[in-house]
């Protein structure tokens, strides 16, 4: 029974307190005794009789009335409920039909906060897997890393082997620890049913196991007794190569396979969880890790060490700092003539997360996160002013609601409820965009960024994203209901008629949030515009060589046959000839590894003849290098490099950067001075030539302090440092990395067809590579920019039509008393120009105050450079003055006598 | 209180309501009224069993209630069986004379010679 929605109200809502159903239950109850009494006494039986017989009739009143109670509240609240509902459903359904008769409040509505969202929650997406998320270990949370920064020698090295057994036994943070290198390796095929391939091997101590809570889904992990062999008997299989390479044949544990020609037994299958840090891998091989062998200065190693409970990375380092002098003692061999001392050298530790992401994707993520959250609220600005603007157009649906006696509450659930379908709708858009720029992201993403495999978006991100729109729209409802409110009295619904002109108020509001817009979307450009910059002079560095026209490859010899310097020598000049030979090859060569493909790590080099410094060694890149290389990369060198006769002869030299010569014999001439690399069997070079700027690390990093050694050492010299994984440059510039690769790999098959060449690609894009993560934080923040762009051009666009649409009236007697249109035109782009103009100073210094975040990703540019606030200021200014042409022509085209009759 | 027999009683009081109710739309006293007339006073069932059973069915929806005046111009809750209600009603009574037909049947069978 429903009737009068209007009387009732009081009444409905009494009954949903306690005291109304419980007296609708004694009204209904005495009632009936009543009935009963009188019933009784009609039949001639005594007052006090009749209603001793009622009472007895009836039983136990007051356990009857409240099992009723009971009843009818649960009743009550499942009918409010149902109420509340269908109410909810009709103004939705109203609301709906509403916003689709409007689809040009509605349209850019959805699609600038589904904009906003979408970056929104595609950055929070990545920040979560690449930074907020735990690293997929157990334990994960006291996991660090360990590096050995040297201030004195501004460069970081890693841990060496002796420090893992010292560590692990003099340092009380350290519960576990362990050691290990990525690397590659060739899996030699049976030349049947398998072929040959590179895989990712981890080179580790056998506590890895234990430290990353890696437990063998088969046989046995890794064990001490492994470490002890030079080189390795034993293999643990990842289970991806198990699967996929060996079938998940559950016999091949014990079995052996041939990597690089070495016979390893295979004793374990790890579980299909199982990786570093940095990521999965396919074989786990032992390093050699001897405690009782003699203490090396090398520090090549990354360490992992689980921390005891309690302490974190920071008490970790200081529990650690004090055992680092003492190692000058008790390691002689490795640190003589206080070295230690006098290169700074200590031990960071660091949580393992800090060090997988790295600092730099840290800070990029957090910044981009700023960035799209700037965006997000210039989204909200448009939506806020568009629901003003149309509540502006429905003031008088409002105004007639409110004077039937529509309540507040009402009213507000009228706005709210707009609100929230229009976020709503705008989420289901956004989520659909960001699955979609997520995807985009991950194939541009630089190999780089780690973690990117773990991305994964789904319910969460749903869920994410429904949650926030419904925020955002209850927000957004609350806020347009209470900015309209002040309007709602009688003068409104007079001026609701259309008065010629607007209040301060409706303007002031609307030109806020734009203004608020145009001064977000600055500080967007001008962070895009400085990393552009940066990304500008970064490319215009010259890196030391001329990588056009030059296409590089890896070649990986098998270490077992390849074992003596003899063979790996007359293989590399035999390749190198071979590869001169193709047509339109002009150059040819082979380096250990490529520049700016990372820090090829330090190596202490040595000179007995030492300049007037008296400074004798310096820990630097070290490159061995076949000859020919200099001039496949166009790298000019002052005196000479070796050639292959010298080689023949044992008389190569070595080749020295003009940087490591100002350190070593500062303003003195370098060429035939003798210099020694890392052991004393290596034996000693004489420096034939010197080259000026070379950079490693990236362009960005500081010049290369380093010695280029000839590939091949010197006879009977240490083995340890035989190259026999090398990169080939072939200089041939009419030949694509595509073409080329074929006709390399058959002149390699013909010299052993067990050597794999792998990696084709051209070297611009190995010095791309070296700019990717910075190429990635620019298109990221650009396309954050644009967007923020757009939708301040929507704003300025929504705000000025709808002042002229207010002002058409007053425009009309303008012209009608001889305004002409070029007056009515600077009149509205004016008004649209100062709202702008507003934006930008505000922006501007909004730009100046936040852009230092950027720091170090910036090169060469000052996070206040007047030339990129210059460009986006006026960028801004011609967008806003873009955006009111089309009301601007619509102004001025007002008919005056149209314009006067009214509405 | 056993509980079998209390759902028992409580299913036989629910048709008994239904039953009165599909005459017409009455209040609790009418419906109180009906079934002490109905059976001539030959079982007894409190009065406030039958609002427990009223109030019951109201929320599972057999039967609706709104407030009227009675002929003595009282206020009153009156009560009308929903569409459910009706559906319920047919059903139950399908069931109650199965259970006397069969109640009858053992009642009235002669026991047959078994085979021991």
């Amino acid at each position: 029974m429903d009737p009068d929605p209007r009387t009732p109200s009081w009444r409905r809502y009494l009954r949903f307190l306690r005291p109304d159903t419980d007296a609708d239950i004694d009204d209904e109850l005495s009632f009936h005794l009543a009935e009963r009494i009188e019933a009784l006494r009609a039949e001639g039986i005594g007052d006090h009789e009749a209603r001793t017989r009622a009472l007895a009739e009836f039983g136990d009143v007051r356990a009857v009335r409240q099992s009723l109670q009971v009843i009818d509240r649960r009743m009550d609240q499942r009918r409010a409920r149902g109420e509340w509902l269908a109410n909810a459903i009709t103004r939705m359904r109203h609301a709906l039909r509403v916003l689709l008769r409007q689809p040009g409040f509605t349209f850019p509505a959805v699609v600038t906060l589904a904009l906003g969202l979408a970056s929104t929650v595609a950055i929070y997406t990545l920040l979560d897997t690449i930074v907020l998320r735990a690293l997929p270990f157990p334990r994960a949370d006291r996991l660090v890393a360990l590096s050995s920064p040297m201030p004195k020698l501004d460069d970081t090295w890693g841990i060496a082997r002796h420090q893992l057994f010292y560590y692990k036994e003099n340092a009380r943070s350290i519960e576990d620890m362990a050691l290990y290198r990525r690397n590659e390796a060739t899996l030699i095929g049976d030349g049947a049913s398998q072929y040959s391939e590179r895989v990712r091997t981890a080179v580790v101590s056998a506590g890895i196991f234990d430290v990353l809570g890696i437990v063998p889904e088969m046989g046995r992990a890794l064990s001490p007794a492994d470490n002890l062999e030079r080189t390795p008997a034993s293999v643990v299989l990842s289970h991806a190569l198990w699967s996929r390479r060996f079938g998940g044949d559950r016999t091949i544990v014990g079995r052996t396979i041939d990597v690089e020609g070495l016979s390893l037994s295979v004793v374990g299958i790890a579980p299909p969880t199982a990786q570093l840090p940095e990521g999965p891998v396919d074989l786990w091989l032992p390093d050699y890790v001897d405690p009782a062998a003699a203490a090396q200065n090398n520090h090549v190693r990354a360490a992992v060490a689980l921390l005891r409970p309690g302490y974190t990375a920071e008490s970790a380092e200081r529990d650690i700092a004090p055992l680092v002098p003492r190692m000058e003692e008790v390691f002689p061999s490795a640190y003589p003539n206080h070295w230690i001392t006098n290169s700074g050298f200590r031990t960071a530790v660091v949580p393992l997360r800090d060090d997988v992401v790295g600092r730099t994707v840290m800070r990029t993520l957090w910044i981009l996160l700023a960035g799209v959250l700037l965006v997000l609220v210039v989204a909200l600005a448009n939506v806020a002013n568009l629901l003003l603007v149309r509540a502006d157009g429905r003031r008088r649906e409002v105004l007639v609601r409110s004077a039937l006696g529509a309540r507040r509450g009402d009213l507000l659930a009228l706005h709210v409820t707009d609100a929230v379908l229009v976020t709503v709708v705008a989420g289901l858009v956004a989520f659909v965009l960001a699955r979609l720029a997520l995807g985009a992201l991950v194939w541009l993403a630089p190999q780089g960024i780690p973690r990117l495999a773990e991305l994964h978006v789904g319910v969460g991100t749903a869920m994410l994203m429904l949650s926030l729109s419904m925020v955002l729209g209850l927000v957004l409802g609350v806020l347009t209901a209470r900015a309209t409110r002040g309007e709602q009295d009688h003068a409104a619904l007079r001026d609701a008629s259309r008065g010629l002109t607007l209040t301060r108020r409706q303007v002031g509001v609307r030109g806020a949030l734009v203004v608020a817009q145009v001064a977000l979307a600055v500080v967007l450009l001008a962070g895009a515009g400085l990393m552009l910059r940066s990304f500008q002079k970064l490319r215009a560095v010259n890196p030391g060589f001329v990588a056009d026209g030059v296409t590089t490859m890896e070649v990986a010899l098998p270490s077992a046959r390849y074992d003596n310097v003899q063979r790996v020598s007359d293989f590399h000049e035999q390749l190198v000839a071979a590869v001169r030979g193709i047509p339109g090859v002009q150059d040819a060569s082979l380096v250990e590894q490529l520049p700016l493909t990372g820090r090829t790590g330090c190596t202490g080099v040595v000179t007995n003849q030492p300049g007037a410094t008296g400074r004798n060694e310096q820990c630097v890149t070290t490159l061995q290098v076949a000859p020919g290389y200099f001039e496949a990369m166009r790298i000019p060198v002052r005196g000479a490099a070796s050639t292959w006769d010298d080689l023949h002869r044992a008389s190569a030299g070595a080749v020295v950067t003009s940087a490591l010569a100002e350190v070593l014999w500062p303003g003195e001439n370098p060429l035939g001075r003798t210099i020694r690399c890392c052991s004393v069997d290596s034996g000693w070079f004489r420096v034939t030539g010197v080259v000026d700027k070379l950079y490693d690390a990236g362009v960005d990093a500081p010049q290369m302090q380093a010695v280029f050694f000839p590939l091949v050492p010197v006879p009977g010299g240490d083995l340890q440092w035989l190259a026999r994984n090398v990169s080939l440059v072939v200089r041939a510039p009419g030949l694509a990395p595509a073409d080329l690769f074929p006709l390399v790999q058959r002149e390699v098959g013909r010299l052993d067809p067990q050597v794999p060449v792998t990696d084709a690609r051209a070297l611009s894009d190995v010095v791309a590579a070296s700019m990717a993560n910075r190429t990635f934080t620019l298109y990221l923040l650009a396309a954050a920019a644009a967007i923020a762009v757009l939708l301040s051009a929507v704003g300025l666009y929504a705000v000025i039509s709808y002042v002229v649409g207010h002002r058409l009236g007053e425009i009309g007697i303008r012209m009608a008393l001889g305004a002409r249109t070029t007056q009515v035109a600077r009149l509205v782009v004016g008004q649209s120009l100062v709202l702008a103009l507003v934006g930008v100073a505000l922006g501007v210094g909004g730009a100046l105050a936040t852009t230092r975040v950027l720091g170090a990703l910036l090169y060469q540019v000052q996070p206040r450079d007047p030339l990129v606030l210059a460009a986006v200021s006026a960028m801004l200014v011609t967008i806003a003055v873009v955006a009111s042409l089309a009301p601007t022509w619509r102004a001025a085209h007002v008919d005056p006598a149209l314009a006067l009759r009214g509405e | 209180m056993a509980q079998p027999e209390l759902d028992l009683l409580q299913g036989t009081l629910d048709v008994l309501v239904l039953r009165a109710l599909s005459w017409g739309t009455m209040h609790g006293y009418a419906v109180a009224r009906f079934i002490r007339e109905g059976s001539d006073g030959s079982f007894r069932i409190l009065d406030g069993a039958l609002y427990t059973s009223l109030h019951r069915m109201e929320e599972r929806g057999w039967i609706s209630s709104s407030w009227g005046l009675s002929d003595r111009g009282k206020r009153a809750k009156f009560y009308q069986l929903t569409a459910a209600g009706r559906k319920a009603l047919r059903a139950e009574s399908a069931s109650w004379e199965q259970y006397v037909a069969a109640v009858a049947k053992v009642m009235n069978a002669a026991p047959t010679p078994s085979a021991t």
